[in-house]
């Protein structure tokens, strides 16, 4: 008895202590897709695929690769790559940051400070290009432009209208 | 083909349809019809959309779904307060609804135990799965009865409307219902007397058990496994099709196996357990009477429904099943050992059907009951039949709906006699009760905010040769909308039973002393059926958006209860015992309150919180009782009022539900009941005061699918919940659900 009861205990602590999983993965996956048709990448960005880098959160690289099948960004067909670790990151568009991978942000937006690599992450505040913020109500998105724009993507203003702009202070 | 090949076939069948249907089976049918339009959207349509288009469809599938999740749980809609859909917020009766999705998530394995969810309910159990349910009380009345008096026959269950409590004395056989929780759309429990609106026994309440129907009520394939400790295993599996676009059909099938958590029995002898292997010492055919010592409960059920919807005026709902049954449990304490064994076969037919305003039902079950295997007499054929019809006239402010039901039970034990003449069976002939009722619901609204209601029902009985009358009138009044008062005031009765109008039976013996006792037991045709009347008041009132609060009030006073009144004579070798059942001067008055509260937070974490308190006076307790005390004959002899304690003065419970992450469920519930105290013919006891707290824990690996952790009893609390019952101990199980 004292076994299962402990099984149990197990359980439910790791019921608890289970990472937090957002439950509009589809919806973020079709966010990122519409991203991509009001930012213009770089001419040299322009040629091949185009990569869509996911490190992290294998339910949105699911969600992403069903709806880019047969789709394009322009005329580059998409393809999404999915990174198990931040040193695995080689050459994207942009590249989205699961929520369980924050403390690897400042690092990742760093490195990809003055490249074309448009950063998206799941957490509020967190320094990214785009940061999800996901309420009770609504499935809302930060936006710094200033950032973008330094990395010589252009952005169209009605995205930036539709995000919560932030300033990055620089 | 008997019950058990009917299961595994059924459960063969499920294991290769649900195959089959993996593969194709991809959306997910819902209920709601904004967010079921938005979820049907293919992939094509989403990334056609604009990101406007997109987050305005994020914002409204969110905010619908915490709506819709404050409407569920906070104001369900509820059907049996009214005979109509309401909000349950403004029903006018004080009533509860414990959802499907409740029940998933609290994880009950029966319908007894899921009633713990639920404010005003007693629920003790007796062996592991076995329970005595009353609702607010009133049980064990008049006290130093036989605990076979105790069981619960002043309150009506109903599955989708059909009775289904027993007519041989009126209590439910819970074990004998042909469905399992799984089968369960919700439950609705009224508590107070309802008997003008759903006839006889609706006297304490009427717990109505509505069932998943064809359609778009459920997924295409459904399975539960449980297993755990003390033998338990429930196996559940339900196959939901749309045979033709109007037509859809159901089947399911159901089993449970329940272990004791004990291998001994108590003797009311001396009191003392005594093993398995030596009962053959303390009775008579021991071998027959507890065949399998360590069975608490095994019970299996098969159910089919087709549901036809022309989507305009006409909806017909037809259902059929059969279920087998056998549990040992305390009901009939006619025997040294405080334990029975009970088997049950039986088959229903129920048709319902709805053409504009006019409703019928016509319900037929039948099959074989043995309510003491090994006991002579008490073997029964059964057939009991039930119908109505309603029509509801709406104008304007007022609505009226008349109606009128035929009911009638057929208990025939001659089969199983050797021999009728002598009347040693309990009825030695075919015999039968009959109801035929006439009543009428109506109701008017003055203003948008207030509700009058007055119902009316004229029972004619066969027996007892006397009409009833059962009324029950109510105010309604909503205070803007954050707010509800009612006040309620009715009268319900009890219905007639076998027991007590056909009893005829003789018994004859040579006591230790050398003289002949002849015992006979007479019917008595013209006993009153116990009374109820009922004053309420009830105040909902919603604190904020989230949170709910409900208070009731309630006075009752029932009376016409009976007991056994003997007298004898002697001849120089025999001694004459003639027992009958008489009406006695007892009144019980009851005052109580129940309050109920529930929060819901977020979509992530809810919590719903009960608490019932009462008292019982008894009036006119002028009976002498000659108690067997451990092998003394003693005598108690109650002149005056009486404080009942048998119900307990403080019970209720809690349920919180968390989801900590988006696949998980994590869902604690408590109940709690006070001390009680027992007075019986079989001893006094009493049965302390306990908590008894549940987890589930479910984890959704794949879709729709999910495993968990399921324990009852979850700190082990072996304590006894009911006089002369086995330890109700822990359960810890592990399950698996699918859906396709």
């Amino acid at each position: 008895m004292k076994n299962v009861l402990l099984i149990c205990s197990v359980f439910l602590l790791l019921a608890v202590s289970q990472e937090t999983q957002a439950q509009y993965d589809k919806y973020k996956a079709l966010y990122i897709y519409n991203f991509t048709k009001r930012i213009d990448w770089p001419e040299e960005k322009k040629e091949g695929d185009f990569i869509m880098g996911v490190l992290g959160r294998n339910n949105i690289v699911n969600h992403l690769k069903v709806f880019t099948q047969n789709r394009k960004v322009l005329n580059q067909p998409i393809e999404v790559r999915h990174y198990q670790s931040a040193d695995a990151i080689d050459s994207c568009h942009l590249l989205f940051i699961a929520a369980r991978y924050e403390p690897k942000i400042p690092m990742l937006v760093e490195r990809f400070k003055e490249h074309p690599v448009l950063i998206i992450t799941e957490k509020g505040d967190a320094n990214g290009d785009i940061n999800f913020v996901e309420t009770e109500k609504a499935l809302l998105f930060q936006i710094n432009s200033e950032s973008i724009r330094n990395k010589k993507l252009k952005v169209s203003q009605s995205l930036i209208n539709l995000g919560i702009e932030i300033d990055d202070g620089t | 083909m008997g019950h058990k090949q009917v299961i595994i076939l059924f459960f063969a069948l499920f294991a290769v349809l649900v195959t089959a249907s993996a593969q194709e089976a991809d959306t997910i049918a819902v209920k709601d019809y904004t967010n079921e339009q938005i979820t049907q959207m293919t992939q094509e349509e989403l990334l056609d959309l604009s990101l406007e288009e997109l987050m305005m469809l994020v914002k409204k599938l969110k905010l619908s779904s915490i709506e819709e999740l404050y409407r569920m749980v906070l104001n369900p809609v509820v059907k049996s307060a009214s005979k109509k859909e309401e909000q349950s917020f403004t029903s006018p009766l004080s009533v509860t609804v414990i959802t499907r999705e409740e029940l998933q998530n609290a994880g009950p394995l029966n319908i007894p135990e899921a009633l713990r969810l639920a404010p005003g309910l007693i629920v003790r159990q007796k062996t592991n799965g076995n329970y005595d349910v009353h609702i607010r009380g009133n049980d064990n009345v008049p006290p130093g009865k036989y605990l076979f008096d105790s069981e619960n026959t002043i309150s009506l269950v109903m599955i989708d409307n059909r009775p289904v409590y027993n007519n041989f004395q009126g209590g439910i056989f819970w074990e004998a219902l042909p469905i399992s929780i799984d089968d369960i759309k919700k439950i609705e429990v009224v508590t107070g007397p309802a008997t003008a609106l759903y006839g006889p026994n609706a006297v304490t309440g009427a717990i109505n058990i509505i069932t998943i129907k064809p359609g778009a009520e459920e997924l295409a394939v459904r399975g539960d496994v449980q297993t755990g400790n003390a033998g338990t295993r429930k196996a559940f599996a339900s196959l939901n099709t749309d045979l033709t676009e109007r037509l859809s059909a159901r089947l399911s099938a159901n089993y449970q196996h329940r272990r004791r958590f004990q291998d001994d029995y108590l003797n009311f002898s001396d009191y003392e357990y005594y093993p398995s292997d030596s009962l053959s010492e303390l009775v008579n055919n021991a071998a027959e009477r507890y065949e399998e010592p360590m069975l608490a409960l095994e019970n299996q059920g098969v159910n089919v429904s087709t549901r036809y919807d022309n989507d305009k005026n006409l909806l017909l709902d037809f259902a059929a099943g059969m279920q087998q049954s056998e549990i040992q449990t305390i009901y009939l304490d006619i025997n040294n050992l405080s334990l029975t064994r009970r088997e049950s076969e039986m088959k229903y037919l129920n048709f319902k059907g709805q053409w504009n305003n006019l409703k019928a039902m016509v319900a037929y079950d039948y099959g074989l009951q043995d309510n003491a295997v090994g006991f002579y007499g008490y073997k029964f054929d059964i057939g009991n039949f039930s119908s109505l019809l309603e029509y509801d006239f709406t104008t304007g402010i007022f609505s009226f709906s008349p109606g009128i039901s035929f009911s009638k039970s057929v208990f025939n034990d001659t089969p199983h006699l050797k021999d009728t003449t002598a009347k040693t069976g309990l009825f030695n002939q075919r015999v039968q009760l009959s109801d035929m009722a006439y009543y009428v619901r109506s109701e008017i609204n003055p203003s948008d905010d207030l509700r009058l209601i007055a119902a009316l029902r004229l029972d004619d009985y066969n027996l007892p040769e006397k009409d009833y009358w059962s009324y029950q009138f109510v105010a309604a009044y909503a205070i803007g909308e954050k707010s509800h008062l009612r006040m309620v005031y009715s009268r319900a009765n009890r219905g007639p039973f076998m027991y007590d109008f056909h009893v005829d039976h003789r018994s004859e013996f040579t006591n230790s002393d050398g003289y002949t006792e002849v015992e006979r037991f007479v019917p008595n045709k013209s006993l009153e059926l116990v009374k109820m009347d009922m004053l309420e008041f009830g105040f909902r009132h919603r604190l904020r958006r989230n949170m709910l609060t409900d208070f009731s009030f309630f006075y009752h006073k029932a009376h016409d209860f009976s007991n056994n009144s003997t007298i004898s004579d002697s001849t120089s070798q025999t001694i004459y015992y003639l027992t009958t059942i008489k009406n006695t001067d007892l009144v019980s008055r009851q005052l109580g309150a129940t309050m109920r509260f529930n929060y819901v937070m977020n979509k992530n974490f809810s919590i719903k919180f009960f608490i019932t308190g009462q008292l019982t006076a008894l009036e006119n307790l002028n009976i002498d009782y000659a108690m067997d005390n451990g092998g003394d004959q003693s005598l108690i002899t109650i002149e005056s009022d009486f404080l009942h304690k048998t119900t307990p003065s403080l019970f209720g419970g809690m349920i919180i539900n968390y989801k900590p992450a988006e696949r998980w469920n994590v869902n604690t519930n408590f109940y709690r009941y006070g001390k009680q105290h027992f007075f019986t013919i079989d001893g006094i006891t009493d049965i302390e005061s306990k908590t008894i707290m549940n987890i589930k824990a479910s984890y959704r690996f794949y879709k729709q699918h999910s495993i968990y952790f399921n324990t009852r009893n979850f700190l082990d609390n072996g304590d006894y919940e009911f006089p002369f019952a086995d330890e109700a101990s822990g359960l810890y199980l592990l399950g698996l659900n699918m859906n396709f």
